[in-house]
């Protein structure tokens, strides 16, 4: 190893763990401001982790209050950054909260923090545009029971066994967090962005089973006899249509694919 | 020659609408490149709109250009797909490192003034000027801890790497003050070491006091002290793209214009015999 490989990598401990051989690495390690000097490093790493993490999970913050700085240190503890922005930094937290069985309502910050990572991937998801009903005007008859849909990369999917979304909402509109409270049942959302905005909404059961079947390229015909397996077979096509028309409204599809 | 693109302002999302709805006289703006590293969105929304109407430069913190891990190349071809994207006038980024081992300290790391790190460095900016196809800027940065193993100052080191690697120099004047106070040597002889013809950027900015040293926060306004250096800096460069970095308690933009208009003060007078 070379002379700035071992001393970039004996820096990074000292960093990383706030003590080590790297003093040996400086001038002035007996002066009384080097510990100070040292901490401008070692603190600032851990501050600027921190920071990042409340940038990204601004309920979290709110909610976990006085305790977000020492719940978030121990993350970074067991987290290095390992991507090359800081924006990525924090992608486990969800993981990490699920895990903290000490916090009070850890679960339900678990799926706040889950909800609030997928807020940010919807925000600078890749730039696609929406197709409108209009794409379908096109389809022959003959193809309808065939055609599929390409939906847009920003859309994403989380189950949550809690009231974290909610609670999102109240903090967002009055400044005040609901009460917490966990399900045994899930609750599904969808997020998504239209134009520079990034949009929430619950979603049943049969609406998310046909977005998923849609999404694993499955035609309408297909998509019609999942709801009909699940409903009254003769309102399955109008059921169908009803879905589609709502994901059009709401700017989910980017294609139409016609075989 | 470098081309003087006047006086700039790093920019912000905080200024982002203002921008755009008040087209401020700003010569150009600097944009963080690691902000615009995301699949899409807002931030390149607004990167494309900012850069149809003023001259954009790169500017960014995860080049890790002095690190002995090897180059990201993965960030590397991000880098040159914004380039393609928006055409910057010119890339900078910091002479320092920011991990290794597969770790991002997320910190402009201080390099030992070492024939070792030139070596090192003079073949990675090779390299990245290759892949970029095109000359890229360094940034000297503020430290904060002396290498006892530096066998020159700063200032040779920057400007025999700037020679040996054939790349450009962004000075920022307040760096330079800052290690000057934190290192104990004359920021005006660092200056004067300095050939003009290496300068393509300065970078004027704020720090914060720490008992007896100086942290660069970037979170205040420019001092007096770090102005006069910036005055001289003008009288030996000539007139060299300036611009006011903010990167906390970011003011409202007049704020920032009211700096700005300093600098273009400071420039006038360098100018006067």
């Amino acid at each position: 190893m070379s002379k700035l490989a071992l001393l970039q990598e004996s820096f990074q401990q000292l960093v990383l763990r706030g003590h080590g051989p790297a003093i040996e690495l400086f001038f002035g390690a007996n002066a009384p401001d080097f510990d100070a000097r040292l901490l401008t490093y070692s603190n600032g790493y851990r501050a600027r982790l921190v920071e990042a993490l409340g940038v990204t999970y601004p309920g979290v913050q709110t909610v976990l209050g006085s305790n977000f700085e020492s719940t978030m240190m121990k993350y970074v503890e067991q987290n290095a950054s390992t991507h090359f922005s800081i924006r990525y930094y924090g992608r486990d937290l969800s993981q990490f909260l699920a895990n903290e069985r000490d916090i009070p309502f850890h679960s339900m910050l678990a799926d706040l923090a889950a909800f609030e990572w997928l807020l940010a991937e919807a925000f600078d998801a890749a730039d696609d545009n929406p197709v409108g009903m209009e794409s379908l005007a096109v389809v022959p008859a003959q193809d309808w029971g065939e055609v599929s849909f390409e939906f847009r990369g920003a859309l994403r999917l989380l189950t949550t066994h809690s009231n974290a979304v909610q609670i999102w909402q109240s903090l967002k509109d009055d400044g005040e967090a609901m009460d917490p409270v966990c399900f045994d049942q899930g609750m599904d959302w969808l997020i998504w962005r239209k134009d520079l905005a990034t949009y929430f909404r619950s979603i049943e059961a049969l609406e998310l089973r046909t977005l998923l079947a849609a999404r694993r390229g499955a035609s309408f015909s297909q998509l019609c006899e999942l709801i009909a397996a699940e409903t009254n077979e003769s309102e399955a096509p109008l059921k169908a249509a009803s879905l589609l028309r709502g994901w059009y409204t709401e700017e989910l599809i980017q294609a139409v694919k016609v075989p | 020659m470098v081309r003087d693109l006047g006086v700039g302002l790093g920019l912000r999302p905080d200024h982002y609408e203002t921008i755009l709805s008040e087209r401020p006289s700003i010569d150009f703006f600097e944009a963080l490149t690691e902000n615009y590293l995301v699949p899409g969105g807002k931030p390149l929304h607004y990167l494309d709109r900012i850069s149809a109407q003023y001259p954009i430069v790169f500017h960014g913190v995860s080049l890790s250009i002095g690190s002995t891990a090897p180059l990201n190349m993965d960030y590397l071809n991000q880098v040159k797909g914004l380039i393609q994207r928006t055409k910057p006038l010119w890339v900078s980024d910091h002479l320092c490192w920011t991990g290794v081992d597969g770790t991002n300290l997320h910190d402009l790391m201080p390099l030992p003034f070492t024939e070792e790190a030139l070596d090192h460095l003079v073949t990675r900016v090779s390299q990245v000027q290759d892949y970029l196809g095109q000359q890229i800027l360094l940034e000297n940065v503020s430290s904060y801890l002396t290498y006892q193993s530096s066998e020159m100052s700063e200032q040779e080191f920057l400007v025999e790497l700037a020679n040996r690697a054939d790349c450009l120099l962004l000075l920022d004047i307040n760096n330079v003050y800052v290690n000057s106070i934190n290192h104990a040597f004359d920021a005006n002889e660092y200056l004067r070491a300095i050939p003009s013809a290496k300068v393509a950027q300065i970078h004027l900015a704020g720090h914060e006091r720490q008992g007896s040293f100086i942290i660069d926060t970037h979170s205040t306004p420019v001092i007096d002290e770090v102005w006069a250096l910036y005055e001289r800096a003008c009288r030996q460069w000539g007139l060299v793209a300036t611009l006011i970095e903010r990167d906390a308690d970011i003011p409202p933009l007049e704020e920032l214009l009211i700096e700005l208009d300093k600098v273009r003060l400071c420039r006038q007078s360098a100018l006067l015999p």
